[in-house]
């Protein structure tokens, strides 16, 4: 059990990691939305970057992270193609007027 | 001295996250995530990892700023 | 959700994760949990690539890096299902800086995209690398020029079959491991030429199927 003090990088991560879900959570623009998740992803690949700074440096976490960023860029793509079909069906990406015209 | 520069790096990552989370324009909140990206591409380089350093630059400033700078171009009035 | 309830939400979240925080080993001890399970083997193999990045990423996580070109195309897929034709927006009319420097700096772009994917088993770099440099090159030129003009960039016919070339080109390593060796993505280390034919294949079947489909996104989301 260390201090918080010493573990200030871990602690950013887990910060940047809350804006995201913040993000996600309470803005009612859906890509705003995409955005929340991209930076709730983004701050889950510092914090395993960060972890695996080793003193005879380890590349391995980097290669976990390679994947990750992929699959993330992926997500995005997807979810943007839905937006597009939403915004064509309804007119809007306003959670809020969505949640009227369904 | 490194630990400065980590300090710095790691508040102006939290800063434009929350500048993203904030902005109503979303032109404006795309081109902050491109931002985000590469500060984020900066620390990778301070951590010691070229590969995602070099990934993350292309894809985050590359082509998720792209894709959403397309949605945005199709969907605003 | 109203902001009352997410800030609190928010705030609910962050305090157990900033206190589990305290509960790590300290940043840079070797006895943080990703040190500790599998990474120690991983360093204690023998690898040939000069790059220990590639070496997991193709060699002891092959099938996990099969599984990530298999996403990739799968989200193609779907992007491609939920396209519909778009009346094409006015051509963009791009100021003659942002036009010419375009112009002037893409073949630069393409020449290091398509280096980082040639030496990606020595030096940092790679298949991934490669497609999102080249993915981000073609989607420059979209975003600037329109996409009739990106169109011209892509190959024609072959389109479909080099947008597959990911999976396609694990496939074809697939089947020579498993003729050279006993194992469906071994690596004949006896056959050091093959070895590195394979290595150099794999990532030019990634970057190369990787780029196509981050254009082709592009495309389909233009409405094209």
């Amino acid at each position: 059990m260390t201090t918080l003090a010493g573990n200030l990088d871990y602690v950013a991560t887990v910060l940047l990691f809350v804006i995201g879900v913040w993000t996600l959570v309470s803005d009612p623009n859906l890509i705003k939305k995409v955005m929340g998740l991209n930076i709730m992803e983004t701050a889950v690949f510092a914090f395993i970057v960060t972890s695996g700074v080793l003193e005879p440096p380890s590349p391995i976490p980097h290669a976990l992270v390679l994947t990750g960023i992929v699959v993330a860029v992926s997500t995005t793509a997807v979810a943007l193609a839905l937006l597009l079909r939403v915004h064509r069906e309804f007119g809007t990406l306003d959670l809020d007027e969505l949640r009227d015209l369904w | 001295m490194s630990l400065v520069f980590d300090v710095v790096l790691l508040v102006l990552l939290l800063l434009t996250a929350l500048a993203v989370a904030r902005t109503r324009n979303l032109a404006g909140a795309a081109i902050l995530f491109s931002a985000y990206s590469l500060i984020l591409c900066v620390l990778w380089l301070h951590r010691g990892a070229p590969d995602v350093a070099l990934t993350e630059a292309a894809v985050g400033a590359g082509v998720t700023t792209f894709l959403f700078l397309v949605v945005i171009a199709r969907t605003s009035p | 959700m109203n902001r009352p309830l997410a800030a609190a939400f928010a705030t609910g979240l962050a305090i157990p994760l900033v206190a589990a925080m305290a509960a790590l080993p300290r940043h840079g001890s070797p006895d943080q949990p990703i040190h500790t399970h599998v990474a120690a083997q991983y360093h204690a193999w023998p690898h040939e690539l000069g790059n220990l990045v590639t070496a997991v990423l193709l060699d002891y996580r092959g099938m996990d890096t099969f599984g990530e070109v298999v996403v990739i195309f799968a989200a193609l897929m779907v992007v491609l299902v939920l396209r519909h034709r778009e009346e094409p927006m006015p051509s963009p009319d791009p100021s003659p800086i942002v036009a010419f420097i375009v112009r002037l700096v893409t073949p630069f772009i393409a020449l290091f995209g398509f280096h980082v994917i040639l030496v990606g088993h020595e030096a940092p770099g790679g298949g991934l690398q490669g497609a999102a440099i080249l993915g981000g090159l073609v989607l420059l030129n979209g975003v600037v020029f329109g996409p009739d003009h990106v169109r011209s960039l892509l190959p024609g016919r072959a389109l479909p079959w080099l947008q597959g070339a990911g999976p396609l080109a694990f496939l074809a390593a697939g089947v020579v491991g498993a003729v050279t060796t006993g194992f469906a993505l071994g690596y004949p280390t006896h056959l050091p030429l093959l070895q590195e034919a394979m290595v150099v294949g794999i990532e030019f079947g990634i970057g190369i199927g990787g780029a196509l489909i981050f254009s082709r996104i592009y495309l389909a989301m233009e409405g094209a």
